[in-house]
């Protein structure tokens, strides 16, 4: 599927810097392609930081540099003739807080195809129907799609976020925290909306739930501050190795709620 | 009030139940005290303000006193207003014979009022009759469709006596537009004092015996034994002609302020057009495009210190960099324009506009600053995500967001350049002139100018003008800060 074989991303001695504050310590770990792979620490460890620089969004952060390397089909996202731009519609990214566009449901979807040059209307109510059904939201709107994207619910909202990001056919889709905002039933259904869609997309996600994680993740990867309040990363392996037999005493702290 | 002794108290941190249950009395006192005060600053507040507003409009509201220049009872016996159209024409006839230049205003009022011809027309018909044509009343009244005498069809319509004049404006009015005419053209009647409409309730005295001595001093200077002053009538200064009618300084009651007006707007509109694009891109590249490096801080310090430099050091700047240095553009001439009798050299609309852009410049950018950066982040980050590049991200989303702040901020600046009056005094705007500005590069006066033009006069009825003048301008500068709010308010339940 991805001419990086088997990973869809890599990261090499990756340092993450806010200024001079290291938030970010020498990750080095391996993405596996059609697969969800989670990351779980307590909160500041670098876990949102270290999943931006996946796609660079990190660099909108006035002062924040990344050292290193994160390779994407054999290319390091961080080299000089990379275009941040072209990075970001490659690998999409899924917030914390569902924030669609105040516009309408199909207009926050052909937002992405618009701007990427598409404006034939046909192909663009394709799109979004295809995309809308992918995200498992066009039953719910499918008669409405001039309503705002405001007026949805958490969860719909979160799905239609889904759905914009799919709309511009991205290869890799990152998700930090996108249930943090929702209801147990919501949350249900973008745990199974994230299991299907992991048939053609490579997901990474940011969870502080570690049900969560165990639920729905392939791979699991923890994170803790080390020295200097850097994070690092402690242990990354498959799901059912971390939550059973975690190679670190520190994860199996963690995951058995010692601290964090 | 006071509740039950607290007998579980165990510390001694806190003062005891006695010195509380006083110091409770004193600090409610205090809070009362202040209370007071505030009320009181805000009665005050609000009392000046009432002042203000009052001292305005007891102005635009008067009581005046009128006279008659020509007396109704010279013209005839029976009251005007009885007299048959024949009658009321004659009058017209008697009265324009015996002034010199009678033929020529009537038929300029013919010419203007009844045909309506415009000054091109009127040349026109000029330069045939001086080519020795004869330019015939049938022609031009047909091409009006306008009624006159059937005995004048062939006559030069240049040519007429004032009787054929006369026989045609009664041929044109009713009987009632006929006396309307009467008394404006020739009973004239004048405004010999005004009086605020307080006086008018309180003191009646000190009116009469004004209008008394009013009255004698006209008999004797007209020398006319039977002249009379009216008594007090109710006048409201705020007229549709203030809108319609261009400053007339020898008559404030007709006097108007088109051109005051159409300078404001003008000179509005021009620097609404300048200042807001470069405001609002200067407010996007500080808030988007700079990383806030140093030069960054020194720029938006600067921008910030710049709103509150007095408006005059703006007038300086506009004189020299506008008015003189660039003259030629300012002026008109590099395009081939602005030349010719009205030559304004550099002191035209366009500098006045560039220099209230640079006055209101910088708090546009603060208002639209700030705007901008009330548009949610995580529409940016939304927008980043997809792939959107900056310029798309900036268009698409923090623009439209932040569009009813910019337009609130860019309302506010412009109602403050709207009464700014040091500017454009020092880059030359004038006050008596009667020519409504034509475009940029015209020569103009502003509202608060002509305003304060109108009060230095030494004709006391001008100061009621000023004062309609004043509340036009309240108004004007009212409705702006209503858009203002209601822009605000939309925006702000929107944002929810
Ligand atoms: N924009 C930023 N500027 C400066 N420091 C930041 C910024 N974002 C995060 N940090 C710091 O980086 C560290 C990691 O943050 P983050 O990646 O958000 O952690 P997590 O998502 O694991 O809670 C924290 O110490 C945090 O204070
Ligand atoms: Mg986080």
């Amino acid at each position: 599927m991805t001419s990086n074989g088997k990973y869809a991303l890599e990261a090499r001695n990756l340092n993450i810097f806010y200024g001079n504050f290291r938030a970010v310590r020498n990750v080095s770990m391996q993405i596996e392609s059609n697969k969800i792979t989670a990351l779980i620490g307590p909160s500041g460890c670098g876990k949102s930081t270290l999943l931006r620089s996946f796609n660079r969004m990190n660099d909108l952060v006035l002062g924040s540099r990344a050292d290193g390397e994160v390779l994407y089909r054999g290319k390091n996202l961080y080299g000089k003739d990379v275009d941040p731009v072209e990075v970001r519609r490659r690998i999409g990214m899924v917030f914390q807080k569902p924030n669609p566009f105040p516009k309408s449901i199909f207009d926050n979807i052909a937002y992405g195809p618009r701007i990427l040059g598409q404006r034939n209307k046909k192909i663009l109510a394709e799109i979004v129907e295809k995309s809308l059904r992918q995200a498992a939201l066009w039953d719910d709107v499918k008669d409405n799609l001039k309503k705002s994207g405001l007026a949805l619910s958490g969860g719909q909202q979160q799905r239609l976020c889904i759905a914009r990001t799919l709309a511009v056919e991205p290869e890799i889709i990152l998700m930090d925290e996108p249930c943090s905002a929702l209801d147990p039933i919501a949350t249900l259904r973008i745990e199974e909306l994230m299991r299907e869609l992991k048939e053609n997309y490579t997901i990474i996600i940011v969870t502080h739930n570690m049900q969560q994680a165990a639920r729905v993740s392939d791979y699991t990867a923890f994170m803790l501050m080390g020295q200097e309040r850097a994070g690092e990363l402690i242990e990354f392996n498959q799901t059912d190795r971390i939550f059973t037999q975690p190679a670190d005493s520190r994860t199996e702290d963690y995951i058995t709620g010692r601290f964090g | 009030m006071s509740l039950p002794e607290n007998t579980t108290q165990t510390t001694q941190f806190l003062p005891n139940e006695q010195q509380m249950k006083k110091n409770i009395r004193r600090r409610n006192r205090q809070a009362k005290f202040w209370q007071y005060v505030f009320l009181f600053s805000i009665i005050l507040a609000m009392f000046s303000l009432l002042m203000l507003f009052f001292s305005i409009v007891r102005q635009a509201f008067t009581y005046v006193a009128i006279y008659d220049q020509v007396n109704p009872a010279t013209l005839s016996d029976k009251p005007l207003e009885d007299l048959s159209k024949e009658e009321l024409g004659n009058i017209i006839e008697t009265y324009y014979t015996g002034i010199r230049t009678g033929r020529n205003d009537l038929r300029t009022i013919v010419f203007q009022d009844v045909l309506g011809l415009s000054i091109n027309e009127q040349d026109s018909i000029a330069d045939r009759e001086r080519a020795k044509e004869t330019v015939t009343v049938r022609e031009i009244f047909e091409d009006k469709g306008k009624a006159y005498p059937s005995a004048l069809a062939e006559q030069s319509i240049i040519r007429l006596q004032v009787a054929d004049y006369a026989a045609i404006i009664e041929e044109n009015l009713d009987q009632s537009g006929l006396y309307d005419f009467v008394i404006e053209k020739v009973v004239q009647p004048l405004i010999v004092d005004s009086w605020p409409i307080d006086q008018y309730l309180l003191d009646r005295d000190t009116i009469d015996a004004e209008i008394a001595e009013a009255e004698a001093r006209l008999r004797v200077e007209k020398d006319d034994p039977t002249l009379e002053v009216s008594e007090p009538e109710f006048r409201s200064w705020i007229q549709w002609h203030l809108l319609t009618e261009t400053i007339d300084l020898s008559r404030p009651e007709d006097a108007g302020l088109r051109t005051a007006i159409i300078g404001s707007i003008w000179m509005i509109a021009l620097t609404i057009l300048i200042a807001l694009p470069l405001g609002v891109g200067a407010a996007i590249y500080l808030q988007e495009y700079s990383r806030g490096g140093p030069i960054a801080r020194v720029i938006q310090t600067n921008i910030d210190n710049l709103a509150g430099v007095p408006s005059i050091i703006y007038g300086i700047l506009g004189l020299a960099l506008f008015v003189r240095a660039l003259e030629k553009i300012t002026s008109g001439s590099a395009f081939g324009l602005g030349a010719g009798g009205d030559t304004a050299n550099g002191r035209t609309i366009l500098s006045a506009s560039l220099t209230m852009a640079l006055l209101i410049l910088p708090v546009i950018i603060i208002n639209a600053q700030e705007a901008i950066r009330a548009v949610p982040d995580s529409l940016r980050q939304a927008s980043y995500g997809l792939g959107a590049t900056k310029w798309q991200t900036v268009w698409n989303h923090v623009l439209p967001n932040a569009m009813p702040g910019i337009l609130t901020g860019t309302i506010l600046a412009i109602s403050r350049a709207f009464g700014e009056t040091a500017v454009l005094v020092v880059v030359g705007s004038i006050t008596r002139i009667t020519v409504d500005p034509s475009g940029p590069f015209s020569r103009f006066t502003v509202l608060p100018l002509q305003i304060f033009a109108l009060i230095t006069q030494p004709q006391a009825q001008f100061r009621n003008v000023a004062a309609a003048g004043i509340l036009l301008l309240l108004a004007i500068l009212l409705s702006l800060n209503a858009a203002a709010v209601i822009l605000r308010n939309r925006f702000s339940k929107r944002a929810v």
